[in-house]
């Protein structure tokens, strides 16, 4: 599974190099393992299809892979959901704190000070 | 118990449950001295608070079959058994019985598909942590997965194959301790699966939009599974510097994040500050009433049929 997980980085990582939509042959060529055998690479290429991550063109007999995103968009993606709050996300991700009103921030900041003073030793 | 009472009985109980008890328990600041004891309490209103709404509209629809509520039950499905499709009820009967079944079976459905939901939106949020985090900085306490973002961000995806994930942004903002604190923190999240505490109260705040009590519970709830969370960090790591962590994050964070909503946290975040840095004595006492409480609550509901 680890390794797998290892393998869609790496090709990600092709895809994202190149930029462009690239054969599956191409990205073999790429990985910096060498030894990978091409239907292992078709294999991770189909896994990350079917997560949506890569989109396949037929390009003639060829076929041609892209990442569907770049690297900052998916972050930022991540950070969208990760941080709103006005949709419903269940109970998808459990964030650590909160975003909070400026009255509330003002109030904070003083909490702030207070543990930052306890944590001083000898202060 | 007669089933007429019955229904009268759960009734009265149901509009409690759904109505004065949540309003009064939300805005009790003296559940944040007993959060985990809180907490049961509210899961005991959910469940009794529901069954006795569907026990009340299933007695009043089966009031004319006489006996128990047992008795009415049985006599009718023994009436749809036999071929007699009114189940032996009046037209209004057979209507409440209808609409009784169709929110049981809502609630059921909702509970279904926001179990679902939950789960294939988690799995592809986590999909993608993997596929774009950076590994954990040598050097720095913990483990967990890196977002290169400059908005200071720290949350956990629970289940199975949990995952931490912290910004670049946290990780700058806060030192060793406090990062220590925040790592604690969410571990407590994911051992104690506070995620399936939360899930039913978000999925009937779904079901039934239109009960503020519900919507008061799961805003409760969530607050003292943060406050769960934070005791659990804190018998760990320095509370003090959880609490720094988390003033720091609240403020901070935002400002980096220009996309992010404001949350309306009804001033859960200085609540929960506020406690850490002068923790509210522990109060045996309460912790026993609030159990009784709730075993009292679970019990309630099958009284009626005594």
């Amino acid at each position: 599974m680890a390794r797998l997980g290892e393998l869609e980085r790496a090709v990600m990582e092709v895809l994202w190099t190149a930029g462009r939509p690239v054969t599956a042959r191409a990205v073999v060529d790429s990985l910096p393992d060498r030894s990978l055998a091409a239907t292992t690479v078709l294999t991770v290429l189909s896994r990350l299809e079917a997560k949506g991550f890569v989109a396949r063109d037929r390009n003639g007999r060829a076929h041609h892979y892209r990442a569907v995103a770049g690297r900052e968009e998916h972050v930022a993606a991540l950070m969208r959901e990760a941080l709103d709050t006005a949709a419903d996300r269940g109970a998808a991700l459990a964030r650590f704190a909160e975003e909070v009103s400026p009255a509330e921030a003002a109030a904070l900041a003083d909490a702030l000070n207070e543990a930052v003073r306890r944590r001083e030793p000898g202060s | 118990m007669n089933v007429t009472a019955a229904g009268i009985a759960l009734a009265v109980l149901a509009v409690a449950l759904i109505g004065p008890v949540p309003a009064v328990l939300s805005r009790a600041q003296w559940t944040h001295r007993e959060p985990r004891a809180a907490l049961v309490c509210w899961q005991a209103i959910g469940l009794s608070g529901g069954l006795a709404l569907l026990g009340a509209t299933t007695a009043m629809a089966l009031a004319p079959l006489g006996g128990d509520l047992r008795d009415a039950l049985f006599a009718w499905i023994r009436n749809l058994a036999t071929g007699d499709l009114t189940g032996g009820l009046g037209t209004w009967h057979q209507v409440l019985m209808v609409a009784t079944i169709v929110v049981y079976l809502r609630l059921l459905g909702v509970l279904i598909t926001t179990t679902r939901r939950t789960w294939i939106l988690r799995r592809r949020h986590r999909d993608l942590v993997d596929l774009v985090a950076d590994p954990w900085p040598t050097g720095r306490p913990g483990r967990g997965q890196v977002l290169n973002h400059p908005g200071a961000a720290a949350y956990c995806l629970p289940g199975r194959t949990p995952r931490v994930v912290v910004t670049t942004g946290a990780l700058d903002l806060l030192d060793d301790a406090e990062l220590g604190a925040v790592l604690e923190h969410e571990d407590a999240h994911i051992r104690e699966r506070h995620d399936l505490v939360a899930l039913p109260f978000a999925a009937w705040t779904r079901a039934l939009p239109w009960f503020p009590g519900i919507r008061r519970a799961r805003l409760a709830v969530d607050s003292l599974l943060e406050m769960v969370a934070d005791d659990s960090a804190a018998d760990r790591c320095d509370r003090n510097a959880l609490a720094s962590a988390l003033a720091r994050i609240a403020t901070v964070g935002g400002a980096a994040t220009p996309a992010g909503a404001i949350a309306s946290t009804g001033g859960t975040m200085l609540a929960r500050v506020r406690r850490l840095l002068d923790p509210p004595p522990r109060s045996r006492r309460l912790r026993v009433v609030l159990y009784a409480t709730a075993v009292v609550l679970f019990a309630l509901p099958a009284l009626v049929l005594i």
